[in-house]
């Protein structure tokens, strides 16, 4: 896979062997070339650049190691190609519930702006997740050989690109999952959008060191101090700690003593919308998914 | 002394969050962090559902639960009416946070709500959480009244925009952004708002948009059986809606 891009960094050619890794494996010699070569060619690549995907690759590996060359068309078909599709690589029909949305073309214009257009060879819409992997690989060779005050407006694209599949990769996987245990699949596909959700959060890590710490160390929004105490009371929605029992108790006679009610203590502040199926304008990224 | 209130009209909000980035920029917000949120919801079933939303700011409620239960008396009514938090006083034991029935109100530092991590990337070197490169002038930051870049570890919420509302000259009615006089005194939600959905007044003036509207139109709080008495009224018509027994009870 890796000789005939020998112009590209290493980094590059990591996008640019999963983005193909993603494509139908059609003919002989891509099929064994993912069965045999993919995950020794990953694992070359993570280790120049310093990547933590160790585990993911080597998931990845063994699924590969217990499938025939000759099974990865049909897996592949099973899981993306055949209709009713069970998952949908399409990036717009997480982000716009449609084929063709208006993410889409912004994709599509983005490529154009970095003088990227989609090959006639390739048979779906421009924001296949091939197509994005193959344009980040493209982002970063492009950010190898230009001029700093050319870089901005480049990496603010790679970042916008990122952004996306981060928030795309977990839902993917997990339906890549569901539907291979439901059909009884090898798990090639998981493991490998695995793969990309692990490169992405270990590049998360390279860039923002601070955050990805910050991210992997860090409960989840609301209480973060008291999760030590000994009489905790849990969430009737979620189960997370609200706060203390002493805490409440006080905080609810200050509330009776006020006339106020305090019914909704029951919950903690993160499901009160929830029940009411309230939902925030933009504080989470909902995929809202194919209507 | 005025008792300041807004009025959301929902027939003409169309739920862009103008409001909501408005609200961000006036205030240093952390990306994510929103005062001025707009809550989005369904309404029936198939095939008669209907999408709704409302916008929801602090309510600066007349009975205040966060208020009823801050231990250090951090959180405070003005006598204008205005329900704020002095970051001098707050220790960031979240009881407010617990209380508040409406989830307006934010603790900074938490994971954060979008990635990458602003606190990290405009870190800050002094008392301040961050140090966002855009800020409003250190000679508006105050901290007796919540208003700025919070410091670490204290509960921050929606001040209706303080620093602005303060300054409006005594005895205004309305602050109308439509008159250039009031216009810097006006929340910046109620400046932005496109549609013109938003009306920040005088509660306690009855010659004021505001009670007029709420009186004409049939203003309705949110989670009004609560009791809380919010001064964020919502004026629904036939088209819009605030989930809100009120609201209900006048439409059966």
């Amino acid at each position: 896979m890796d000789e005939t891009n020998n112009g590209f960094s290493p980094r590059a050619e990591l996008w640019l062997c999963l983005a193909q890794a993603l494509l139908p494996p059609r003919g002989e010699f891509l099929s064994r070339a993912l069965r045999d070569d993919l995950a020794d060619d990953l694992t070359y690549l993570a280790d120049s650049l310093g990547l933590d995907i160790g585990d993911e690759v080597g998931e990845l590996r063994a699924a590969l190691a217990q499938t025939d060359a000759e099974a990865l068309l049909p897996t592949y078909s099973s899981l993306f190609l055949v209709p009713p599709i069970p998952v949908k690589l399409n990036a717009g029909i997480y982000l716009d519930g449609t084929l063709l949305g208006p993410n889409a073309k912004m994709l599509a214009e983005v490529f154009y702006r970095h003088g990227v257009e989609q090959s006639p060879d390739m048979h779906d819409t421009p924001d296949h997740l091939a197509t994005i992997l193959e344009f980040m690989a493209l982002l970063f060779h492009e950010a190898d050989g230009v001029e700093l005050e050319m870089l901005v407006p480049i990496l603010d694209d790679m970042e916008a690109v990122r952004g996306l599949l981060r928030h795309l990769s977990p839902e993917l996987s997990r339906l890549a999952r569901e539907t291979e245990q439901e059909r009884s699949l090898p798990t090639v596909y998981s493991a490998l959008i695995g793969v990309v959700e692990a490169a992405l959060r270990d590049e998360q890590r390279i860039f923002f060191a601070a955050v990805a710490d910050n991210e992997s160390n860090t409960p989840r929004r609301y209480f973060t101090k008291r999760e030590t105490a000994a009489d905790l009371v849990a969430c009737k929605a979620c189960g997370r700690p609200v706060a203390t029992a002493r805490e409440l108790k006080v905080i609810i006679d200050r509330l009776r003593q006020n006339g106020l009610p305090s019914d909704h203590l029951e919950l903690c502040p993160d499901c009160r919308d929830g029940i009411r199926e309230w939902k925030s304008g933009k504080a989470e990224f909902n995929l809202p998914g194919f209507r | 002394m005025a008792k300041w209130g807004m009025v959301i009209d929902l027939e003409k909000c169309v739920g862009c969050q103008a409001c909501t980035v408005a609200c961000g920029m006036e205030n240093n917000r952390l990306p994510g962090e929103m005062w001025q949120d707009v809550i989005f919801y369904s309404e029936g079933t198939y095939p008669s559902a209907q999408l709704k939303w409302f916008p929801r700011p602090c309510q600066h409620c007349e009975h205040p639960s966060c208020m009823a239960v801050c231990p250090t008396g951090a959180t405070y009514k003005t006598e204008d009416g205005v329900v704020l938090i002095d970051w001098d006083k707050c220790i960031g034991c979240k009881y407010c946070m617990i209380a508040c029935p409406y989830g307006v109100r934010f603790y900074t530092d938490e994971k954060p709500l979008v990635a990458p991590d602003m606190r990290k990337v405009h870190e800050s070197h002094d008392e301040h959480s961050w140090n966002p490169p855009w800020k409003m002038p250190d000679a508006r930051e105050d901290w007796k009244h919540g208003v700025g870049i919070q410091p670490h570890d204290v509960v921050s919420k929606c001040t209706f925009c303080y620093h602005r509302i303060s300054k409006a000259p005594k005895g205004t009615p309305d602050l109308d952004p439509q008159d250039p006089k009031l216009r810097e005194f006006t929340p910046a939600c109620v400046v932005t708002c496109a549609p013109g959905a938003r009306f920040f007044g005088d509660l306690s003036n009855p010659e004021s948009v505001v009670s007029r509207l709420i009186g004409d139109k049939r203003g309705v709080r949110l989670l009004d059986e609560l009791g809380n008495k919010p001064q964020v009224y919502y004026v629904t018509g036939d088209g819009g809606a605030v989930p809100s027994t009120r609201a209900f009870n006048k439409k059966s």
